[in-house]
């Protein structure tokens, strides 16, 4: 796997398994057992999510679009990306719990992420089509 | 890296796009290394040297550099 499928895969794996894994940690600590409309849901647009940050990837690396310092900058945009998400969702579980709400962390984890992989698929297209 | 890359682009009057396009690197990759914010690879380094017919080390100034 080249290193730019790596770093994409890597952002989007992140950003979607912690969001996950917060999620299923909240819908334990509050006794739910059975994932409900509302998590499907989640879970099928982080997919959708997911799909559109690999076919941006592959979309770019397929037609050679960077050089290693836009490389650099893809890096450092996914860094972000990756950091954001990973302070911002124990937030938005702890935010949750104290407001007895998983319809809340659902919908904020889900718009949130969401908005993160767009972001970080959108910089590296951006990046990537300026040459 | 302290380097000429400005100068001599300009002297040649060649853009940045250009440039670019002679060594096969981004008009920003042209923009960065200019400024000093980020280090060409040797083989970049060395078509970036031969564009302008002259040496690495005529090119990039190695010993006023602060090594990264």
């Amino acid at each position: 796997m080249s290193r730019r499928l790596q770093l994409h895969s890597a952002a989007a794996l992140s950003v979607y398994s912690s969001s996950m894994l917060a999620a299923f940690i909240l819908m334990h600590a509050l006794g739910t057992e059975t994932p409900g409309f509302a998590t499907a849901v989640y879970v099928l647009i982080g997919a959708a999510a997911m799909v559109l940050s690999a076919a941006v990837t592959l979309l770019t690396v397929r037609a050679g679009m960077y050089d290693d310092y836009q490389l650099r900058c893809v890096e450092r945009v996914s860094a972000v990306t990756r950091c954001a998400s990973l302070v911002l969702t124990p937030i938005i579980a702890i935010a949750a719990v104290a407001l007895d709400s998983l319809g809340f962390a659902v919908c904020v984890s889900l718009l949130l992420n969401w908005l993160l992989l767009f972001a970080d698929a959108a910089a590296a297209a951006v990046i990537g089509n300026r040459r | 890296m302290i380097n000429k890359v400005r100068e001599l682009r300009e002297s040649r009057k060649l853009t940045q796009q250009e440039l670019g396009e002679l060594v096969g690197v981004s008009r920003q990759s042209i923009a960065a290394i200019e400024k000093g914010r980020f280090d060409p690879t040797i083989w970049l380094a060395y078509d970036l040297a031969r564009v302008f017919g002259m040496g690495i080390e005529e090119l990039f100034d190695f010993e006023r550099s602060e090594r990264k």
